[in-house]
């Protein structure tokens, strides 16, 4: 079972760069989570406590043990859809090629997102749905995005060869 | 809600039927994992059978050791020397001088005929179980130093006829073992066209955890719920391989430890796993008559059964487990054993790995934790009420979450050896084998970009990408490299940054640990080993450091405690090792990685093993180079970000900045005039301020390797790598004239 909310996304939205305005606040995920009536809420909630959890977790593996506050949750919520393949499979793998980026560390690199480039020439790869928020940056001006978990997305069923 | 209650599974299995095993592993087992449900063992045999039929690459290899599977047949380096002395060759000869027909033939003159007479085997097609009547010994004949075909191979001749027996031999056996009349009932397992189903529940019903199983697609379902009919699997049509010395016979009652004959064939299961802190039951001299007897399944421990199990399922009718097969308490058998391990994994149908088990108690078939729910099902309005799906992503899949395994030394040769792998992870079931991986829940999930060498074994024989989309995205072949040489060296440098993390019992055993895979580059490339590094790539190799960029916060490094090898290869540190993966554009201009320049030259290479293993434990080495030498000062860094107190303000570059402080100094000439800069191997060694230091030159970037005078000794250690720098990022210093010398190190 979906709550209204959920039930109105749409491909459209969930591409847009914005992505989808999906909650008030992280606080109103948290409670539609809770209530175990949203099977998405719940999902889309775990993703983002799990995330939530391991940065913690690296953050006090690294040394840093100042307790950090929990402001994200005040922040709304947004889906965005990330390399999902929107019905037009060959002007993604484009748009990757087009945008290759160097990875400037000592291992050197292919000069091409490997693991983008396998999820798009795979039919069972699914794409990503991050749960984002809007924050501000204190150290540019405006706003950006925030990734506070993410979550398969698929168009299909996966699919497999396998023969009975 | 979900609770966990819901999907916790119990399932108390009784034996049904004729009880023909005592002590069978099924009897009174609580289970509660479904990876031994049958939809996973049909699952396997899905994967076996895709691997089989349609992997081109994976029949290549199959069965890649036939040749060289004994142990006298080493590949022998020029500059192996025995133990007892005797030298196997003089000079060196020029690597470019070993033909690549050479290469296929690789053994010493003294390798014995391999008798292809099959009439010992009895009717079943089982090889009788006899001991060899004359073990091979180890050969140390001194050889003609100057005659490099007499040395690395056998006549055409000779090879031909060879292959001819072979190939009669293998299809004898081959259609001995395929008949299955003699064997039980349980053994005909799924790769056998056959009505047997694995016995489950008090009622008959057969249990498959439907609701444990990740929902691979809706053909998984099906599976679950169809009738017990298992296509066949058309076993490859190349010959069988040849068993291990050692192996057990599953379908004996009790399983029987077996001796196998030089030429017995047949398709076998090895198993890798963690021994744990526990000893796990093992043969000894004194226990090894009882174990020919019969092993009662009783007394094993759980991974043990657990791999009964799964041969029985599968209807393999042989198993290969370490502790069992080689003698534990004998030195010159375990020495010999280990040694063969890379044959023995790399000529197994299937090697299962007890990823998830810390110990042999554990069990391969160990409880999972409560997955999440189903994906969601969203049907969007835009979308022509095609639904899209939402599910959890987790990364729990056995090839991106650690497994036991992963952090195990000796683990590493056996996954990157094996040609198919079965990973029984702590959450799914993972397939490997050179073409593909594959997991449980059908989608291998986005995999994060990491800089850091992979902790997994890298795939010895993996699939080469044609073009850089092919293998892009495979956990296993992580760069695209385009030239082979290039392919070679990145191979090479990412195995030993991988295996230099993993952990060992005994530090002695690090060189022995990647003795198979040594094996097997050696007959694939023909180049010499040198304690770690590879003769033709020495100048590139020889420049690998301590990894203080991409360790983990807790590595640490220090020597052994007992010699284990020359200070120029990195074996001679304990600890997470970094070895360039890529060559530089300049030097792929040249055609090769690393060329040296025209004044550096390697004049001579020694090593000296312990045993009998060419690439085994070692009691020394030297190499003798011929190089120009600068006398050199360490001063602290200056003006560098690591030592700016700012960037030390950052907690999570603390430790890591730390590291670079300690081993990373600015190289200058008694003079003061700056050289470049260098990483020290073991900074708490020596006080750098009182000790000679020399820059040896390596390569035509003057990049060299620091060095100072051995204690007592007319000859030189390396204490770390340089690197020539000016003071700005463009600038190239200007190194004083110096004479070549030539000097030795050890």
């Amino acid at each position: 079972m979906l709550c209204t909310i959920c039930d109105n996304i749409t491909l459209k939205s969930l591409n847009l760069s914005l992505g989808y305005e999906h909650m008030p606040s992280f606080h109103a995920l948290k409670i539609s989570a809770d209530d175990g009536l949203c099977s998405l809420c719940c999902i889309l909630w775990r993703a983002v406590d799990a995330q939530h959890a391991q940065e913690e977790m690296k953050r006090l593996d690294e040394g840093d043990d100042e307790e950090e506050d929990d402001m994200f949750m005040d922040y709304p919520v947004r889906l965005v859809a990330d390399g999902m393949i929107y019905e037009n499979r060959a002007r993604g793998l484009k748009k990757l090629r087009d945008s290759h980026y160097d990875r400037a560390d000592k291992s050197g690199g292919s000069g091409v997102d490997a693991h983008a480039l396998y999820r798009l020439r795979t039919e069972k790869a699914p794409a990503m749905l991050l749960v984002c928020s809007l924050q501000p940056d204190t150290f540019q001006p405006g706003l950006r995005l925030k990734t506070r978990g993410s979550a398969s997305l698929y168009r299909e069923p996966r699919k497999s060869k396998i023969r009975l | 809600m979900i609770h966990a209650n819901q999907y916790e599974l119990t399932i108390y299995v009784p034996t049904l039927g004729i009880d023909i095993f005592n002590g069978d592993p099924y009897a009174g087992r609580q289970i509660s994992s479904h990876a031994n449900s049958a939809t996973c063992f049909k699952l396997i045999a899905h994967w076996i059978r895709e691997c089989i039929a349609e992997h081109k690459h994976c029949k290549r290899v199959v069965c890649p050791y036939s040749w060289t599977d004994d142990f006298e047949s080493w590949a022998r380096s020029p500059s192996y020397v025995s133990s007892s002395g005797s030298e196997v060759s003089g000079s060196s000869p020029a690597v470019g001088s070993l033909s690549t027909e050479n290469l296929h033939s690789i053994g010493p003159p003294a390798v014995p005929e391999v008798d292809f007479d099959t009439s010992d085997s009895d009717t079943s097609g089982r090889p009788t179980k006899r001991a060899r009547t004359s073990p091979p010994s180890p050969t140390t004949q001194p050889e003609d130093p100057g005659n490099v075909s007499a040395r690395f191979g056998q006549s055409p001749t000779t090879k031909q006829s060879n292959q001819q027996r072979l190939k009669e031999a293998a299809a004898k056996q081959l259609a001995k073992t395929s008949s299955l009349e003699k064997r039980s009932p349980l053994s005909k397992g799924v790769l056998c066209s056959t009505e047997h189903a694995p016995k489950r529940g008090k009622d008959g019903s057969i249990d498959d955890g439907c609701y444990q199983l990740y929902p691979r697609s809706e053909q998984l379902r099906d599976m679950q719920i169809s009738s017990w009919r298992y296509s066949s699997v058309n076993m490859p049509a190349e010959s069988a391989p040849l068993l291990p010395t050692r192996y057990i016979h599953v379908d004996s009652n009790p399983p029987q430890l077996c001796l196998a004959d030089s030429d017995s064939r047949g398709y076998y299961i090895a198993l890798s796993h963690c021994w744990g802190k526990s000893r796990p039951l093992v043969t000894t001299t004194a226990t090894l008559a009882d174990h020919m007897k019969g092993i009662p399944v009783k007394n094993m421990p759980q991974t043990f059964r657990d791999a009964l199990v799964i041969a029985r399922e599968l209807g393999l009718e042989y198993l290969w487990i370490d502790s069992l097969c080689i003698l534990q308490d004998s030195r010159e058998d375990w020495e010999k054993e280990s040694a063969r391990m890379g044959s023995v994994y790399g000529n197994a149908f299937l090697t299962i790995s007890a990823g998830a088990s810390d110990d042999s108690e554990q069990g391969i078939f160990r409880p999972r934790p409560v997955r999440p729910g189903p994906p969601v099902e969203v049907r969007c309005n835009d979308s022509d009420f095609e639904p899209i799906y939402i599910d959890y992503r987790a990364n729990n899949t056995p090839f991106e979450e650690p497994q036991s395994t992963d952090s195990r030394a000796w683990c590493f040769q056996e996954m990157a050896l094996s040609p198919r792998v079965i990973v029984y992870g702590r959450e799914m079931l993972g397939w490997l084998c050179d073409s593909t991986t594959d997991v449980e829940h059908g989608s291998v999930a986005e995999h994060e970009e990491d800089p850091s060498p992979p902790l997994l074994a890298p795939r010895l024989n993996s699939k080469p990408a044609e073009n850089p989309l092919q293998n892009a995205g495979s956990l296993f072949e992580l760069f695209h490299y385009s030239h082979e040489r290039e392919r070679q060296v990145g191979r090479w440098a990412s195995m030993v940054n991988a295996f230099s993390r993993r952990k060992l019992t005994r530090e002695s055993d690090r060189l022995p640990a990647l003795s198979g895979i040594v094996k097997e580059l050696q007959l694939q490339t023909g180049d010499e080993y040198l304690a770690g590094l590879w003769r033709q790539d020495i100048w590139h190799d020889l420049q690998w450091d301590v990894d203080i960029l991409f360790a983990d916060k807790d590595a640490e490094w220090r020597r052994p405690v007992t010699y284990r090898a020359p200070s120029w290869s990195w074996a001679s540190i304990e600890g997470p090792i970094y070895m360039d993966l890529h060559p530089s554009e300049l030097e792929k201009a040249h055609g090769d990685v690393s060329p040296p320049a025209d004044d550096v030259r390697l004049l001579d290479a020694k090593i000296y093993t312990v045993g009998h293993n060419p690439y085994g434990e070692l009691r020394g080495g030297y190499l003798k180079l011929s190089t120009r030498l600068w006398k050199a000062v360490l001063r602290p860094r200056q003006n560098s970000q690591y030592t700016n107190p700012k960037y030390w303000l950052q907690p999570e570059k603390k430790w890591r900045d730390k590291r670079r402080v300690d081993r990373s100094f600015e190289v200058q000439t008694p003079d003061g005039m700056r050289m470049g800069m260098c990483t020290i191997d073991m900074p708490d060694e020596r006080d750098w301020d009182a000790t000679d230091l020399w820059w040896a030159k390596l390569d035509v970037h003057s990049s060299g390797l620091l060095i100072t005078k051995a204690d007592g000794e007319d000859a030189f250690v390396r204490v770390g790598t340089a690197s020539a720098s000016g003071e700005k990022p463009n600038d190239s210093p200007q190194f004083p004239e110096t004479e070549i010398v030539e000097i030795i190190l050890i």
